[in-house]
């Protein structure tokens, strides 16, 4: 089996301190001097490199602009900083080896490199290198991964600088070393040394470009002996090849009931009824997994399951969409998935919507995005996993984007108009609120500014040229058919990436919108191969969730074996996570066998259906109880465009919302509830407590539940006050909260 | 090991002292040998900005006191007994001094040892001097006697008769001809930076401002034939960066990055006030025709009238969202011009409109590059720039009268020649500029670098694009 980590791996290999600059004359600004400057700090964004600069020295982050940093040391506050007569003397080899009070303490000593590198730059009469210099074209890492098993505690970064006149050079003593988890702490010179077991990345910067190497410090593990488990899919093949790679045994694959009550939530966002669950628990075909996941697909809560999320990333609520539109986005959203609409075209149909938004409820998409910068960024965000909301200010500081970049994909934005043909505004003070009916559409001209030059912003694709455009040309419908365009290589990774964290809890790319190089995919072969079928197969989300969910990786179990209980990013065992709000509504919704109020809505309509985040503002009127239920449980406000937004973290609040808030008391006391139906209908106390079980944690109760609470409930004096105890020690168990 | 030898070889080159070390039998001077050790090491963590563990030792007096161990820092006559020496020696990490960064070189400890061993005498004047000036007492470093490359000038003065002009050289001033030139003089004995050049025009001075960056400020007036020194106005923790005389010599205003604006009687050399209402460098200061307000300019991002001789703060202008480089009043004494890093030009009343009642115009030209300083003359204002020119404003501060041509740098300083109509630019090049401001005519131009010659630099000063 080929390893994943095949570039083998350098260990101790201790560099020769080559001097870059082995003449003076040869020592350029932008080659030599400002790798110093961002390897000394001095351009950080904590200290020089501050967008307000430190102490009055301000100089470009991280070197994003020499051409300003060359003339903020020779030039400016009347050339202070520097003395060509008497080098050692310059105020920043004063104030770098703190030689002189120094608010940074020291950067460097006059025996370093860095301070011979200055000297002989300011010697030579501080030469800027000019254009018809070489520049870095390409920098090369190796290793690219690391794999140290124990007793294995470190290896040596080489980091090699192409430059454009074809010469090449070492710069492993020059580059910028940073870790993303202090398991390793790297060296000065790019050492990275072991501090505990586990993964993470080493992130190499020189000059204007950066490159990760993803390390991982592995137990040496002797008794290890893989187990082979029988791979169900291309999924596994990838996922097992990295475990064994790491000496971990995934989990065992997870029971019946635990598959059914995890695919139901994560496929349909409900709970399995009692009828499923049983039937499902009796029945013995060997493809029963893969036919429920077939059936779950096919079920009308599946796209209300998938819109649910859609509406979060894409800000349908009520303040900027209004009530009815909020309704009409919905269903569209809902309406495209139950059609089965390819992905990208659902992304294209978003972003070159337009017309009236209640009658064309995709161009919804703009009515909450009301400047070209926030177009931008949430396209960016949303089908490209990518934020670019920093490169507003600055070049990126952890990525390629520049403001070029940023301000060139915005032009594609800027042609959008509002005709607001009423507002019936309730919020007096809400600026953002827009209650009524409006008109989106497309000048055929007009520019944006770029806000450096106060010149029209020049379009540009992130991170490529300007396309070529006629006047005629449709702004939104170039970005779209660029955004999903096969070749572009986020959005079908990105995508896909989506669906995997959503089923697996976790992305290859985590957090799912923020792909860069230095957040690698912790499986990149397998996020290229999953792309790479989510296009083929065109872009179908049932598909990608079909080919993930009959994957052994999806079925694993989450209890961890003696080893893979550390392992948060390999998939080596189940991720557990808390039921969302919605779904533990609605569970509990189920297992009372009653309805919930939501205000503006009818009796019945469960959470998972609601189409925005509060019909009636809690402004106008009181929230009901159920809207305040999944308020608590994270459910977002939808003002970013991200799924960070919804809240995962267990609460407090929740706590006592799930042990005597009224929402779930009210359910088990109402008479007509569940509990009240199967005491009506004379039913047995073991065969109550069998139903109960069953509809809240989708199995029948284990022998000595079943004799204890049937015993707790023949002997109550009062059956139905004894029932409802049982029920409600149910919802607070973790095994109903919990998706395991 | 290595590391020390040559940080304390380092050392020992830049500044003129380690005499102490190198001879063991000559007493320790404090002021020569001690304080410039402490201050270079230890005012980090223990100086103006910090007092690390509640001790400081910004002056001598300072550092006799106790911090938060109530250990008597020095205990005179015995380096072991004090808690400053024990510090620098002790083989416990934690508490060994500087922290975080390298031991002292042995030869720096061991003078410390010595000083206090021979009774840890104070040998300078007050107790209250900052240690960074008492060091600086000592003589600077002599002028290079030829410049390998051009300084940048970052001042220059006309003297009264126009017939020399006075710029900032390397550790020194040079005077020159303003007919061919020519180097007449060179004043030395400076340090290494000139901000600020002033001559007196009814007295036979030249006021001098300067320093070393980060570490020093210097004002001195001298004899303007001779260059003797003719009082050390006043040294300060940080450069010095703009000077003027009063109208009537009578007064000299210092505007310096310690963030203060000083006044002194030019007779007596007494300070008669000091300001440190600023909350950054100031860049410049200048008193109005009737001599009865100053006005300065600081990195603060404001400038600032101020009433004599009181030195109360009149108006804070607040209009300039960036560093202002430079501020001055006009010939009616009622306005004043500012310019800042914002690129602005801006013209302003000296009462606060919305105290005084008084209907303002504020006036902002946009110079679209950064204007370094200005001087205003009955022609206009002028103005040099980052983007290689020098410009005359309209006297209303609304309109470019004229670009003076000829510039390949940024022009860090002016001087105006009322007589002649001669107006004189320094540039970061070493060149300097004169102009007929009549017409706009090129008068003469020269590279103010004694012995420099471009042609056998070529190769190492590389032309700016």
């Amino acid at each position: 089996m080929r390893s994943p980590f095949s570039i083998p791996v350098f260990l101790c290999v201790i560099l020769g301190a080559i001097p870059i600059a082995s003449r003076a004359e040869d020592v350029s600004f932008r080659r030599d001097v400002m790798p110093v400057l961002a390897k000394a700090g001095c351009s950080a964004g904590t200290c020089h490199g501050n967008l307000t600069g430190k102490g009055g020295f301000k100089l470009s982050l991280r070197g994003e602009a020499p051409d300003w940093d060359y003339l903020v040391l020779t030039h400016d506050q009347f050339a202070r900083r520097i003395d060509r007569l008497n080098p050692e003397s310059s105020l920043i080899l004063r104030k770098a080896t703190a030689s002189i009070p120094h608010e940074g303490g020291r950067r460097f000593t006059e025996d370093s490199p860095e301070y011979r590198i200055l000297l002989s730059w300011i010697r030579a009469g501080l030469p800027r290198g000019d254009v018809k210099q070489p520049t870095l074209t390409k920098l090369t890492i190796s290793p690219e991964e690391a794999l140290l098993v124990e007793p294995a505690d470190r290896f040596q970064i080489k980091v090699t600088a192409s430059f454009s006149d074809g010469s090449s050079r070492d710069v492993s003593q020059f580059a910028v070393y940073e870790t993303t988890d202090p398991i390793a702490v790297v060296s000065h010179d790019g050492l990275v040394t072991r501090k505990a077991l586990g993964e993470t990345a080493v992130i190499a910067r020189y000059l204007n470009q950066q490159l990760p190497v993803r390390v991982a410090f592995v137990a040496a593990r002797p008794d290890f002996a893989w187990s082979n488990p029988r791979e169900n899919n291309f999924i596994d093949h990838q996922i097992f090849t990295k475990l064994q790679s790491l000496r971990l045994n995934p989990s065992g694959i997870c029971d019946d009931t635990t598959f059914l009550r995890r695919a139901y939530l994560d496929i349909i966002g409900l709970l399995p009824t009692v009828e499923i669950a049983r039937r499902f628990a009796a029945d013995s075909t060997p493809d029963k997994r893969a036919r429920l996941i077939d059936a779950l697909l096919q079920r009308p809560e599946f796209a209300e399951c998938w819109a649910l999320k859609w509406s979060d990333l894409l800000r349908n609520e009520e303040l900027a969409i209004d009530f009815k539109g909020v309704q009409n986005f919905n269903r569209w959203i809902r309406d495209s998935i139950e059609a089965g609409k390819p992905m990208d075209q659902f992304a294209r149909e978003l972003i070159t919507a337009r017309g009236d938004t209640y009658t064309n409820p995709a161009a919804n998409y703009y009515r909450a995005l009301r400047d070209p910068n926030s177009r931008a960024e949430a396209t960016a965000q949303v089908f490209l996993g990518t934020r670019l909301k920093c490169a507003r200010c600055h070049n990126h500081p952890f990525e390629r984007w520049t403001q070029d970049d940023y301000y060139g994909f915005s032009a594609f934005f800027g042609r959008i108009n509002y005709e607001i043909l009423e507002n019936k505004r309730r919020i007096a003070t809400d600026q953002h609120e827009f209650n009524g009916e409006q008109i989106v559409w497309v000048a055929r001209s007009g520019e944006t500014t770029d806000p450096r030059t106060d010149q029209p912003a020049k379009l540009r694709f992130m991170g490529t040229e300007a396309p070529a455009l006629s006047p005629d040309d449709d702004r939104l419908e170039a970005a779209a058919a660029w955004v999903t365009s096969p070749e572009n290589p986020l959005f079908a990774r990105v995508m896909v990436n989506r669906v995997w964290s959503h089923l697996l809890g976790r992305g290859i790319v985590d957090p799912v919108d923020d792909f860069r190089i230095t957040n690698p995919p912790s499986h990149p072969a397998l996020l290229d191969q999953l792309a790479a079928d989510f296009i083929e197969h065109h872009y179908d989300l049932r598909h990608a969730i079909r080919l993930i969910a009959n994957s052994r990786t999806y079925q694993l179990a989450s209890r961890p074996n003696d080893a893979n209980g550390d392992d948060a990013r390999n998939f080596s065992h189940g991720l557990i996570r808390r039921l969302t709000a919605e779904e533990t509504l609605d569970g509990i919704s189920a297992v009372t066998g009653l309805p919930t109020k939501f205000n503006g809505y009818p009796l019945g309509i469960r959470a998972g259906q609601i189409a925005g985040v509060s019909a009636i503002h809690f402004y106008i009127k009181k929230p009901s109880d159920a809207d305040r239920f999944v308020h608590v449980f994270g459910k977002p406000d939808r003002l970013i465009s991200s799924e960070s937004e919804r809240s995962g973290d267990i609460t407090f609040a929740q706590i006592l919302e799930m042990a005597g808030g009224p929402t779930a008391n009210d359910l088990l006391k109402n008479p007509d509830n569940r509990l009240g139906k199967l005491l009506a209908a004379g039913k047995s106390p073991s065969e109550i407590i069998d139903d109960v079980f069953w509809s809240a944690l989708a199995r029948g109760p284990g022998e000595k539940e079943s004799v204890e609470l049937t015993r707790y409930l023949a002997e109550a004096k009062d059956p139905r006050l004894a029932l409802e105890d049982i029920a409600w020690a149910l919802m607070n168990s973790k095994e109903f909260l919990l998706r395991r | 090991m290595k590391l020390a030898i040559s940080a304390f070889l380092a050392f020992a080159l830049a500044r003129p002292l380690a005499s102490a070390a190198a001879n063991p039998d000559s007493a320790v001077s404090f002021s020569r040998d001690v304080a410039p050790i402490l201050n270079r090491q230890c005012a980090n963590c223990h100086g103006p900005k910090k007092a690390k563990g509640g001790f400081r030792l910004q002056t001598f007096d300072n550092l006799m006191q106790c911090g938060s161990s109530k250990k008597p820092p020095i205990t005179p006559g015995s380096a072991e007994k004090s808690r400053l020496y024990q510090l620098l020696v002790t083989t416990d990490e934690e508490d060994l001094m500087p922290k975080d960064a390298d031991p002292l070189p042995k030869a720096q400890i061991e003078i410390i040892r010595r000083w206090i061993e021979q009774g840890a005498k104070f040998d300078g004047a007050d107790r209250d001097t900052v240690l960074s000036t008492l060091a600086s007492s000592a003589t600077h470093e002599a002028a290079p006697k030829t410049y390998r490359s051009p300084e940048p000038v970052t001042a220059l003065a006309f003297s009264p008769d126009g017939a020399e002009i006075a710029v900032s050289g390397h550790d020194e001033v040079t005077v020159w001809s303003a007919a061919d030139g020519r180097l007449i003089r060179r004043i030395g004995g400076l340090p290494s930076q000139t901000f600020a050049l002033a001559y007196a025009r009814t007295k036979n001075l030249l006021a001098i401002a300067g320093g070393v960056s980060g570490e020093l400020g210097e004002v001195r007036l001298v004899e303007p034939a001779t260059g003797r020194l003719v009082r050390l106005l006043a040294t300060l923790e940080e450069t010095a960066l703009g000077l003027a005389f009063s109208p009537d010599d009578s007064q000299i205003a210092v505007a310096a990055a310690d963030q203060s604006v000083r006044v002194f009687d030019t007779a007596s050399g007494r300070q008669t006030f000091r300001l440190d209402d600023h909350s950054d460098w100031v860049m410049s200061v200048a008193f109005s025709p009737d001599g009865k307000h100053l006005v300065t300019a600081s990195r603060d991002k404001t400038a600032k009238v101020i009433d004599l001789p009181g030195g109360e703060v009149r108006r804070t202008f607040r209009g300039h969202d960036k560093q202002v480089y430079d501020a001055a009043f006009s010939a009616d004494n009622q306005r004043v011009y500012s310019i800042g890093a914002d690129h602005m030009l801006r013209v302003w009343d000296i009462d606060d409109p919305e105290k005084s009642g008084k209907k303002s115009s504020p006036t902002a030209l946009d110079l679209g590059a950064e204007p370094l300083r200005m001087k205003v003359t009955e022609k206009g204002v002028l103005v040099c720039c980052a983007d290689n020119s020098v410009r005359l404003i309209s006297a209303d501060g609304r309109k470019a009268l004229r670009s003076l041509s000829g510039g390949s740098d940024w022009f860090y300083a002016l001087s105006y020649d009322e007589k002649s109509g001669r107006l004189a630019a320094g540039s970061y090049n070493g060149e300097v500029h004169i102009w007929n401001i009549g017409d706009g005519s090129p008068v003469l131009s020269f590279t103010a670098a004694p012995g420099f010659t471009p042609a056998a630099n070529a190769l190492a000063n590389e032309p700016e694009k």
